[in-house]
């Protein structure tokens, strides 16, 4: 493996093993508590992942800094102050002391890993969207969560938005009557050309970068945004920006710890390039008690002649929640509506910034240290992201599929829960 | 036969639209278009690989549809001559890719037999490694008894992670 790394993997787990058991070795802030940081303790974060929406969530007084491409950790380093741990490979920054949490932001098909790996560090993990690439990662990052009894928040930030939580009361308070339909629509997919397969460039480890994934040439066309376009890595917009916007629906329709029995999915893909994802796409799933139907479409609808939101039709009205991110809006009626004291009153993030992105920040370092549940924990994560993850492997079969929720699994489909868990290159296991 | 060669014509065609609307209908054509279809995967024309590809993999999902047992095992028939042929590296490791999904115990020998190729072996493992039952499991153990140094890890790697469980997958110890 180019770029192999000095700590082995054997090494690293040792380590981890030792700071479980060993308290005298734990991070930084523990001195109050094992595990929970002191009121007045700070927290020691470390970032894995530098690009988009690390880049976004970097703070100057981060602990240590971790990124496969080296003009990228140089840069950001420049906004941090004092002198930062830096490194390439994420589990030299796992087994540092002054790291008590980690922040990912990674291309998707590392979340699942590094989650697993930073709980089993004794680090509590901010993980953005989508939760995860397969539906065996989504159990081994709840499984690790758990049992490591780590903070896990997952960054679909909607559930912090004031706006999000306004649709949310509005629609749990019985205001559009029973609800038979969420509809849910997005811009299409991307297209692109072919590129070159060829040498990465020298800053990049592209052995690294593809980490446990399956081997293909570097090509520019892949690295870094457009990821998202191959089904490998990210999956389309459907478990990009569909993480976003599933999570508010499953939250409205309070069915976050459930699932739907079918789906069925189909698209089209683009004619050349290489990008392999549809670039338009209709989906449908079905839920059982209650009884309803949420359907996925792009390009859709485009209501108000927003890029992408959802519909929910009740038997007495209907609700328009447009985004899902920390771009959400409603509404006048739902902003509007306060439920009366005997009402369902559905918690908000405390916090008093606007912005959505900083308050659900502010909730997983509040949860780190009063070992509270965060809005967007793991568990809730991984269920919305199962939501695209069994659409794209509808739309890959070409069938329509029965869903075991609670097993979470397919019935009577061998080949389709041959995709439940992803072989991975070796080193890497979770 | 006509029929199959139309297919591929129409696979290699200039015209993207009509590539595409050849590969997106191609799942009933089944095992007798893989070995074509993996040539043209070796083509310098991107966009009849990406036809062939698609079509491949189309092929392979519609043939390990539920019920469709000996589709299944004709298709899977094929992409083990494919994976055991002289092309190259990229299109046998994409042969034993779709073996994993669409091969059942029949194939498990056939697999088994490039865990000893040093170009695609690890591409056999992780096909074994997906595929359920103990036929594949016995030929990871198997394999591991006579593989050199560079290559037991890996095994190991596929073997515990055949173990896992939902309930487990996750919280294991270090090895």
């Amino acid at each position: 493996m180019a770029g192999k790394p000095k700590l082995s993997r054997r090494r690293f787990l040792q380590a981890s093993a030792a700071t479980l058991a060993v308290p005298t070795i734990l991070p930084s802030g523990v001195l109050a508590q094992p595990g929970r940081p002191g009121a007045n303790d700070r927290i020691g974060i470390g970032y894995i992942g530098l690009g988009g929406m690390g880049n976004n969530h970097l703070r100057p007084d981060a602990v240590a800094l971790c990124e496969v491409d080296a003009n990228r950790l140089a840069e950001a380093a420049k906004r941090v102050e004092g002198n930062p741990f830096l490194c390439k490979d994420y589990r030299y920054l796992l087994d540092r002391q002054d790291v008590d949490a980690v922040m990912i932001a990674t291309p998707d098909h590392w979340h699942g890993m590094q989650t697993v790996h930073a709980c089993q560090a004794g680090k509590d993990v901010y993980v953005e969207k989508p939760t995860c690439r397969t539906i065996q990662e989504g159990q081994a990052m709840v499984n690790a969560a758990k049992r490591y009894r780590r903070i896990v928040q997952v960054g679909a930030q909607g559930r912090s938005h004031l706006n999000a939580h306004a649709a949310c009361e509005f629609i749990r308070n019985g205001q559009l009557g029973r609800i038979s339909r969420v509809e849910v629509w997005h811009e299409n997919n991307w297209t692109g050309g072919w590129g070159e397969d060829t040498a990465p460039p020298p800053e990049l480890d592209w052995d690294l970068w593809l980490g446990p994934a399956r081997y293909v040439p570097y090509n520019p066309l892949r690295c870094h945004f457009n990821f998202r376009w191959f089904m490998d890595f990210g999956g389309g917009f459907i478990r990009d920006r569909g993480n976003h916007v599933l999570s508010i629906v499953m939250w409205c329709m309070n069915q976050d710890h459930t699932g739907p029995i079918s789906v069925e999915a189909t698209g089209a893909p683009a004619r050349e390039g290489i990008f392999d994802v549809p670039v338009t796409m209709e989906v449908k799933w079905e839920f059982k008690n209650p009884d309803w139907t949420l359907t996925w479409s792009q390009p859709g609808a485009r209501y108000n002649n927003i890029y992408w939101g959802a519909k929910y039709y009740g038997d007495r009205d209907t609700l328009i929640v447009s985004g899902g991110d920390g771009g959400c809006d409603t509404e006048p009626k739902a902003k509007e509506y306060r439920p009366p004291a005997d009402g369902v009153h559905v918690p908000r993030m405390p916090g008093s910034q606007n912005d959505a992105g900083a308050r659900h920040r502010q909730n997983w370092l509040e949860c780190i240290r009063t070992r509270a549940r965060p809005v967007m924990s793991i568990d809730i994560g991984y269920r919305v992201v199962t939501l695209a993850i069994i659409a794209n492997i509808s739309y890959l079969l070409g069938r329509s599929l029965n869903w075991d929720p609670v097993a979470q699994r397919f019935s009577g489909d061998e080949e389709a829960n041959r995709f439940l868990a992803q072989p991975y290159r070796a080193p890497w296991h979770l | 036969m006509d029929g199959l060669q139309e297919f591929l014509e129409k696979i290699q065609s200039s015209d993207a639209s009509v590539r595409y609307a050849a590969w997106r209908s191609a799942g009933p054509v089944g095992a007798p278009a893989v070995v074509p279809l993996a040539d043209l995967m070796a083509s310098a024309d991107k966009g009849v690989v990406k036809a062939a590809q698609g079509a491949l993999q189309g092929i392979v999902h519609y043939a390990a549809r539920p019920g469709a047992r000996e589709e299944a095992r004709s298709v899977s028939a094929e992409l083990l001559k494919v994976a055991a042929s002289s092309r190259p590296t990229r299109v046998r490791a994409e042969a034993l890719h779709w073996l994993g999904f669409v091969g059942d115990q029949r194939a498990v020998l056939g697999i088994a037999l490039l865990l000893g190729d040093a170009e695609v072996r690890d591409e056999a493992r992780m096909a074994l490694e997906r595929m359920p039952g103990r036929a594949p499991r016995r030929a990871l153990q198997q394999a591991l008894e006579t593989a050199p140094a560079d290559f037991k890890p890996n095994l190991q790697q596929s073997l515990s992670n055949r173990h896992l469980t939902p309930d487990t997958v996750g919280t294991r110890p270090a090895r």
